[in-house]
Formats: structure tokens, sequence, C-alpha cells
């Protein structure tokens, strides 16, 4: 059928007329042939039917009088009829009576006669008739007949059908081979025109029209679509060429754009730069400035204490006023560090899970004495059952202790609450930690004043009551950040509330406080306690205080021996040898100074740790002088025996390194060390420090971080190299901001962080000598926790 | 002089046409007549086809409906035979009568009268008193029909074979079929073909 498709319209004309033709002709041809057939046979079977009737007829008297002679005779006479082939009559009874056989054959001849009618046989025409004479039937003709001269002439006829089929199609083939030009010639011209268009891409070229019929039509359609194509290929053109300028424009944009995006990524690159540049200079600005006030600090409070010891009393008024300007210089530059932290964005929080008791508990114990010191009372009050807080640990201290600090600071001779208590605020669980006082209360139109920085209320508030400032929009910005909030309500005169609400974090489960001995496992603590054999010794004149401490403290496990006064106390400690002491302030007699510094004074008791239990806020005192621990009366039995839990012997299994690259802060430290644990060694850089622990393996480091050389972290790395030294307790002294990523960096093996000028001087050795009975896990402390 | 012209198809001739008479196939006709009854029986039934083949004036015979009388003269058992022979049967739809005749002036009524062995005296006497009567006269051997009567059949060896004297016919007025001719032997009184 392709082949069909693919050949030209010419031939496909003189195809269709040939086969037009040759079909009309095959048909004619076929029923004239057909019909000649159909008539020739009846013209035969008339005629043999006739010539039966006939020998019929003039067989009669032969039958009717059994001539046979005559009936053959009869017969014979067909000879005369040339297809005739044979003949036979037979008599009624079926027996043949006479015959004629052209070929002499018995065979043509059947042996009795059929059915009387014509019947076409095996190329012949067979007849049968009755012969009935007078009515009565007396015999049977037979006759058959070949078809020989039929056939002949339907030959002739298909010879002559097939002759006038060859002449007609010759002829059609002729005529159509001219005919088809009419139609073929236009159209080829018209295909030629559209290949010469489609080659040479000219679209101005025209068909010629010949007529108008369909052809016609189709030259018109083709010049009209001709004539659209071009205009069409104009206006492309056209269009071309502005895209092509639009592209040229383009690019140029482009270009123009990479250009503007380089320049912005450089210029986000610098941003970032002094970003960096920035952070590393409030990093290395906080280590430059505590430094020296970390000395400044120290060796004021030093001096201050040798000048109370010489009863130089000037001298030691002076000094504590350079400690406190110290102290107050630092508490600033602090807060300006957190808040411009805040400020960039560059507060990296700590999550951790923490107990609300638990914090409340410690931040009742570091604000007693600020609460004594205006005759305040301090009560807390925690709901039960408050499940663990998900914060910043030590933002949220600092928040809180900055609401407290205030509290303490504008009330004189009320009450300061905090209120612990879980609240639901548009079906967000949440806990509220409310902070109230009896105090001056703050204006309305102030309170909006309240968090921005560097206000206080009026003027004349930073000379009155100190600080800084800062304090509350740090507060502030530290709660947003831990996805909470303060809020404040106040009515002047009467007092203010601050509320810091926090989101409570679904799914943790209640926590318990956290077991007081809370001992560090696997964190080489140098000496491990035994509780069950723990003995404490009571030192106090009271008898009640002795019976409530046996029992309490029996309950916890542990062996109670009392003493009624201070002579007996220290008589009782040499000889009982315990393993804490509890030691009242306010004695007759030797008072619990005087014995606490007896106490340390006595190489063997020294390490014993001391709690001092008292009415007395003398908090600092009892630190210099070396208690463990600062408790004021009433004390709960609990924490008396968590403290107690807490307190060890403060034994080294080695000397203390002091690495810091400062000569004052590094002296600073080695002295207080020094008093504390005996031995101390000095590096000034980390390399000057692993030769040292190379000589001699100490029991605990502290350690600086910004040092020229080798500096903190690459000392821990290479600390880290031997094995031996993995176990020895490092606590980190640095004056610098300690960013979350190197905290979690240093966490594993860095025992506590601790912020240079929070702890100068005697602070730190406290400090250090408590964690090391902790064994608590690494974290930044704040000043004014314990002591 | 009357001239015996033998047409062809004249031959043998075994009458087979009716049913109960017929002697079945060449072989009967090979084998002579065993007894003269059978002879009564073909002539009998030659006789009855003989009927077919003539064909009676008009006025020979009276209204539809009238029998047809077969006069028989002298031979009684071939009356009796024809009898039974053509009883039931009719020629021209006019049932048929045989009669036995006494005498040849009987033979007014008859439309066939056969004749047995006679004498030439008396067949002429018979000829004579048939006239030109519508009678088909047959008898027995050539001279009957020489001397006049219109068939006569002929022995020849077993077969019966007969002979026609178209002048006879043509004097009675029957018209015979060239068909039956075809089979006689045609005998003409005063035949043309002689003097040629």
């Amino acid at each position: 059928m392709q082949f069909l498709r693919d050949i030209s319209i010419k031939r496909k004309l003189i195809g269709i007329i040939m086969a037009t033709s040759t079909v009309a002709l095959m048909l004619a041809c076929s029923t004239f042939l057909a019909y000649e057939l159909v008539t020739y046979r009846s013209t035969v079977t008339q005629q043999l039917t006739t010539l039966a009737q006939i020998v019929a007829e003039s067989s009669t008297a032969a039958l009717a009088f059994d001539d046979r002679r005559s009936a053959g005779e009869t017969l014979a006479a067909l000879r005369a009829e040339p297809n005739l082939v044979a003949a036979c009559i037979y008599t009624k009874d079926g027996r043949p009576f006479a015959a004629f056989m052209r070929s002499g054959s018995r065979r043509d001849l059947p042996r009795s006669p059929g059915k009387p009618g014509a019947q076409y046989r095996d190329g012949s025409l067979v007849l049968f008739q009755r012969v009935v004479f007078d009515g009565d039937w007396i015999g049977t003709i037979y006759l058959k007949r070949n078809l020989q001269d039929m056939n002949a002439r339907l030959q002739r006829y298909a010879g002559i059908v097939l002759g006038v089929l060859l002449l007609s199609s010759l002829a059609a083939l002729l005529v159509s081979s001219k005919l088809q030009r009419v139609i073929s010639e236009p159209t080829l011209r018209l295909a030629e025109m559209a290949s010469r268009v489609s080659a040479e891409r000219d679209y101005s070229l025209r068909a010629a029209k010949r007529g108008n019929d369909e052809i016609g039509v189709l030259v018109d359609s083709f010049n009209e679509m001709m004539g659209q194509i071009q205009a069409r290929t104009q206006d492309l053109h056209e269009v071309h060429g502005a895209l092509e300028r639009h592209v040229g424009e383009l690019c140029d944009e482009i270009v123009r754009r990479q250009r503007a995006q380089e320049e912005a990524l450089a210029a986000k690159q610098a941003a970032e730069e002094s970003s960096r540049a920035k952070s590393a200079f409030l990093a290395n600005m906080s280590h430059e400035l505590r430094t020296p006030l970390n000395a400044i600090i120290g060796y004021s409070e030093m001096l201050r204490e040798d000048a109370e010891d010489h009863h130089q009393e000037r001298s030691a008024a002076d000094l504590a006023r350079i400690t406190t300007a110290g102290k107050h210089l630092l508490i600033l530059i602090n807060d300006v560090l957190d808040l411009s932290k805040v400020e960039a964005g560059k507060t990296e929080l700590m999550w951790e899970d923490a107990s609300p008791a638990q914090i409340l508990e410690d931040a009742a114990g570091a604000m007693a004495p600020l609460a004594r010191k205006n005759g305040n009372q301090l009560t807390v009050h925690c709901a039960p059952g408050l499940p663990a807080m998900h914060v910043d640990v030590v933002r949220f201290r600092q928040s809180l202790y900055n609401l407290l600090s205030n509290a303490c600071k504008f009330t004189k001779n009320g009450t300061i609450g905090v209120d612990v208590v879980p609240v639901t605020v548009d079906g967000k669980e949440s806990i509220e930690w409310r902070v109230s006082d009896t105090g001056i209360g703050i204006a309305p139109d102030q309170i909006h004043k309240l968090f921005q920085p560097f206000s206080q209320v009026d003027a004349s508030t930073t000379r009155n009551y100190g600080g800084t400032g800062l304090g509350l929009a740090i507060s502030q910005r530290f709660c947003e950040l831990m996805g909470g909030g303060i809020t404040v309500a106040s009515e002047p005169g009467k007092g203010s509330t601050f509320t810091i609400r926090l989101p409570q974090h679904r799914n943790r489960p209640a926590v318990e406080d956290p077991p007081p001995a809370h001992a560090a496992e696997g964190t080489g603590t140098p000496a491990a306690r035994e509780p069950q054999t723990n003995t404490v010794l009571v030192i106090d004149d009271d008898p009640t205080v002795h019976d409530l401490m046996q029992r309490s403290l029996t309950r916890e496990g542990f062996n109670v021996v009392v003493a009624s006064s201070g002579a007996e106390g220290l008589l009782k400690a040499k000889e009982v040898r315990p393993s804490a002491i509890t030691l009242d302030v306010f004695m007759p007699g030797i008072d619990g100074w005087t014995v606490l510094s007896e106490l340390k004074a006595d190489p063997v008791l020294a390490p014993i740790p001391v709690i001092l239990l008292t009415i007395s806020d003398d908090r600092r005192r009892a630190c210099l002088l070396g208690a463990a621990e600062f408790l004021q009366k009433p004390v709960e039995p609990e924490r008396l025996a968590a403290v107690l839990q807490r307190c060890q012997p403060d034994r080294l299994a080695g000397p203390v390194l002091v690495v810091d690259d400062d000569a004052a802060s590094r002296d600073l430290s080695a002295r207080v060390l020094k008093k504390q644990f005996g031995s101390v060694i000095e590096a000034a850089d980390g390399s000057a420090a692993l030769e040292a622990m190379s000589q001699q393996k100490p029991g605990l480091i502290v350690l600086d971080l910004t040092m020229p050389g080798m500096d903190g972290f690459d000392f821990i790395a290479g600390l880290r190299q031997v094995a031996d030294w993995r176990k020895i307790p490092i606590v980190v002294l640095s004056a610098r901001e300690v960013t979350t990523a190197e905290r979690k960096q240093l966490s594993t093996v860095v025992r506590r962080i601790l912020r240079k000028g929070d702890f100068p001087g005697v602070a730190l050795a406290g400090e250090i000598a408590d964690l090391l009975r902790e064994g608590q896990p690494v974290r930044a402390k704040l000043p004014g926790e314990n002591c | 002089m009357g001239v015996l012209t033998l047409r062809r198809g004249a031959g043998c001739l075994v009458p087979l046409l009716m049913a109960g008479i017929s002697l079945a196939g060449e072989a009967a006709v090979e084998s002579p007549p065993a007894m003269a009854h059978s002879e009564y029986e073909i002539e009998s039934a030659m006789l009855y086809n003989f009927t077919k083949f003539v064909e009676w004036p008009r006025s020979a015979w009276g209204e539809g409906g009238e029998s047809l009388v077969v006069g028989v003269l002298g031979d009684d058992p071939m009356a009796h035979i024809l009898a039974s022979a053509l009883r039931d049967k009719t020629i021209y739809g006019h049932p048929i009568l045989v009669r036995r005749l006494n005498s040849g002036a009987d033979v007014r009524g008859c439309a066939v009268l056969l004749v047995g062995a006679a004498e030439r005296k008396e067949i002429t006497r018979i000829v004579q008193s048939v006239g030109r009567s519508p009678v088909l006269t047959i008898g027995e051997r050539e001279q009957f029909s020489r001397l006049g009567g219109v068939i006569a059949f002929i022995r020849d060896g077993n077969r019966i074979r007969f002979e026609i004297n178209l002048d006879a016919a043509d004097r009675a007025g029957l018209q015979v079929s060239s068909k039956l001719l075809r089979l006689a032997a045609v005998w003409r009184e005063n035949p043309p073909q002689a003097r040629n």
C-alpha cells in the first residue's frame, strides 16, 4: 500500500483511469458471457427437448408394434445432429429398445432410464423424455448431447473479450496519458513551486493559475499562504533583531548582576569577617580587661587582709574601696559584654535540664546574705512535682539572681519572696518565677524604662543603690532567648513583683532533686568517700542543736559527735578526726571564727571540711577562713545532710599546676592555691606546662585559655596524648568569653570553667576545693554561689 | 397389378403393448408361438393398436357414448379372446363391443371387421358388402389385402407382420397414420411407381 501512496500523481491518474475502464469492460464482458452461456444453454436444452419430442413422436408406432428396426432407423437419423453423442429408446418397463451411439460404445447409455428432464452432467446435456401414446406411457427416450459447440463458442467469446480488453486498455492508456495532464500538470507545477520555495527560501515566489477549478483554488490558497508566510517571515526578522538586541541587553544585565552579586558576596564576606573580628575583639577585650582587674581585685583583697591583720584600719578601708571599685568595674564589664553579645546575636545558649527546686535552693542560699544586709526576710516556695526545666542554666540563674539582688537592694526591712508555680497560658504550659518584694516600688511612668539598657529609674538610683543599670535589660534578653520573658507589676511604696515566665517543655519527667552525693563517677576525684563511716563533729553551745543534729544526721547515716564549746570542739576534732565539722560562730569562750582559724592552722585538721552554721551572714569571712560551706540558721536537716555528703577532705595526688601567661594572675592563683593545697607549680604557657608535667605529675591543673605560643586548647590536646595524664582534673580559669562550641569541646575533659575576676584570690581556692569535693560536672560558675 | 413394396422398418412383430399379453423380451420374439392361442392374443393386441393409428371419418360413428362395434366373422376362438382382451378398453373414447357375425351381411354398424381365414370368393364377397362403408377390415394372409381388405396379418416365419392396402383404406374413407405405414408392407392396387 505504501508503494501505491508513493507513486506520482501522473501514474496514479493513469492507473485510476485504466483500472476503471478495465473493470467496467470486464464487468460488461462477463455479463455478456454469462448471458450468452445462459441463453445458449437454454437454447440447447430447448433444441434437445424438441429433438426428443420428435423422436418420441416418431417412435410411438414402433414401440406400439414392438418394431425395433423402425425405432433403430428413427434413431439412426439422429446421426445428422453432430453434437448428439448417444440416443436410446427404452420400453415402459425400462429395457433398452433401440439405441444410437456415435462412438459405438455402450458407455454412453445408461442401463435404465432416469427421471424425465434435461440435466447437465459431465460436460454433456442429458435428457430423458417419456413417450406417451394416446394417454399411455409406452416408453422413454434418452438423448445425450455434448457441449463442444457451446464450449467452443464460449472460448471464442473469451478470446474476443480478451482482445477487446487489450485493445480498449491500450486505447485507455493512450487517452489517459494525454488527459491526465489536465490534472497532474498544474499539481506538479504547484509541487515544484513548493519545493523551490522550501529549497531557495524565497517566499516571494507565486504559483501561476490556469483555471478556476479546485487546483485553481489551491493555487490561490497557496499564493495567499505564501503571502502570509512572507509577511510573517518579515515580522519574525524584525522580532529576531529586537530579540537579539534584548538578549544583548540581558547579557549586559546578567554581567552587571553577577558583578553586583560578587560585590554583595564580597561585602557579605567582609561583614562576616568584621563580625568575626568583632567577636574576636569582644573575646580579646574581655581577656584584656579582666586579666588586670583580676590582679587588682585579688591583690587588693590580700593587701586588705594584711592591713586588717596589722590593724592598719585606714589602709584596710582604702583597699576595701579599691576592691569594691574593681568589682563594680568587673560587673560593669561583664554586663556590657553580655549585652553587646545579646545585641549582636552572638549569645549561644547551652540547653540542659535542671530541677527548679535545686535552682531555687541555690538561689536562696546565695541571696540570703544580701537579703540580710538590708534586714530583709527571704522566703522561697516551690510548687511540688514540677518537671525539669529545659533552660540555659547559667543564663537563667543570672537572670533570677539579678531580680533577687534588685529586690534586696530596693527593699529595706521587708520581705522578699520567690514563688515557683506552673501556669498555663494560651494552652501552653509554662513555669513562672515570681520575685516579689515590699520595697520602694516603681512609678507606672517609669516601668517602661526598666528593661532599657543603661537606664535606671532615676539618675540618683545608681548613686543610692549601685548597679550598672544593665542587669534587667540583660535578664530580659536572656529570658526572651529562652522563649519566655520578664514582666513586672509594681505599686510605688508598696513593692514590686517581677515574673520570669518560661515555656515548659512537655514530656519531661518530674525530676527528683539530684542526690546530694553526686560523686564523680570516673572523673577522677582523688579521694573516695566512705559515707557509712562518716563521722560528723557538731560544735555548738546549744543542746537543742545537738539533739536535732544527732537525730537528723543519724537518720542520714552519719555518726555524730557533739562538742558544747570551741575548746571542746578542737579537742574532739583532734581525737575523733571527723570527716566533717559543723561549727557555730557565736559561742561563749572561743568563738567560731577562732575555732575555724585554729582548725585550718593545724596541718592535720586543715583538710577536714568545716561547715559554718550560724545566724551571721559573714560568708566572705567564712570563706576566707577556709570554711567549706556557710549555712544560715535555721538549717533544714536535708540541706545540711546534702552539704555534708558533699564534703570530704581536700586531698590531691600531686601539686597544683597553674598555667597562665599573665604573671600577676599566675602569681595570685599560685599564692591562694599554695595556701589551700600546699604545693604549686607554675607554667607560662602550654609547652612549659607539658614540660613541667613530665618532671612531676600534678594532682590538679588550673589552666588559662588565651596564651601566646601553645594555648589552653593545644595544651589539652597535648595532655590527652598521655593516657596517665587524662585523669588529672582540669579547671579552666580564663578571662576570655567561652563560646558554646568551645564549652562543649572542653566539657569532656575539663571539670569546671571559671571566669577570671569572678573568683579572685581566695575564692578560687574555695571553689576548687568545693569542686573537688563535689565531683560535679563541668559548668561555668557565677560569683555569689556558695562562697 | 399389385406390387409389394416393403417399407423400411417392417420387421418382426411381437405385440408387447398390452400388459397382460406381452411375451416379454427378445427371447420370446425368437421363440415360435407354442400355441395358436397366443397367436390370437397377439393379433387381438395388434388389432387394438391398429385402431389407434387409423382415423375414421367423422360420420362413421354416432354420437358420443355409443359403443364401437368390432365384428368377428368366421373365427370363434378369436372372437372370444378378443372380447376378453378388449374389455374395458376404448377407442377414441368409445367403449368397445365385440360382436360375432354370421355373415358378411351384418357388417353395417361395425367399425372394425375381423375376418378369419376365408376363401377368395368369400373375401371378395365380404369386401363387396362392405363397399365404401367406413369399416376397417382385417383379415388373414396377403390375399385378403390384395382382394380389397384394408389390413392383412402375414406370417413371416415366427413373426406376424401386416400389409396395408392403401386403396382399400381410401375407399373406406380411413386415414392410416404414416407411422403405421412405416411399419407395414403397403399394397397399392394400381401403384404409380410401377408404371415409372
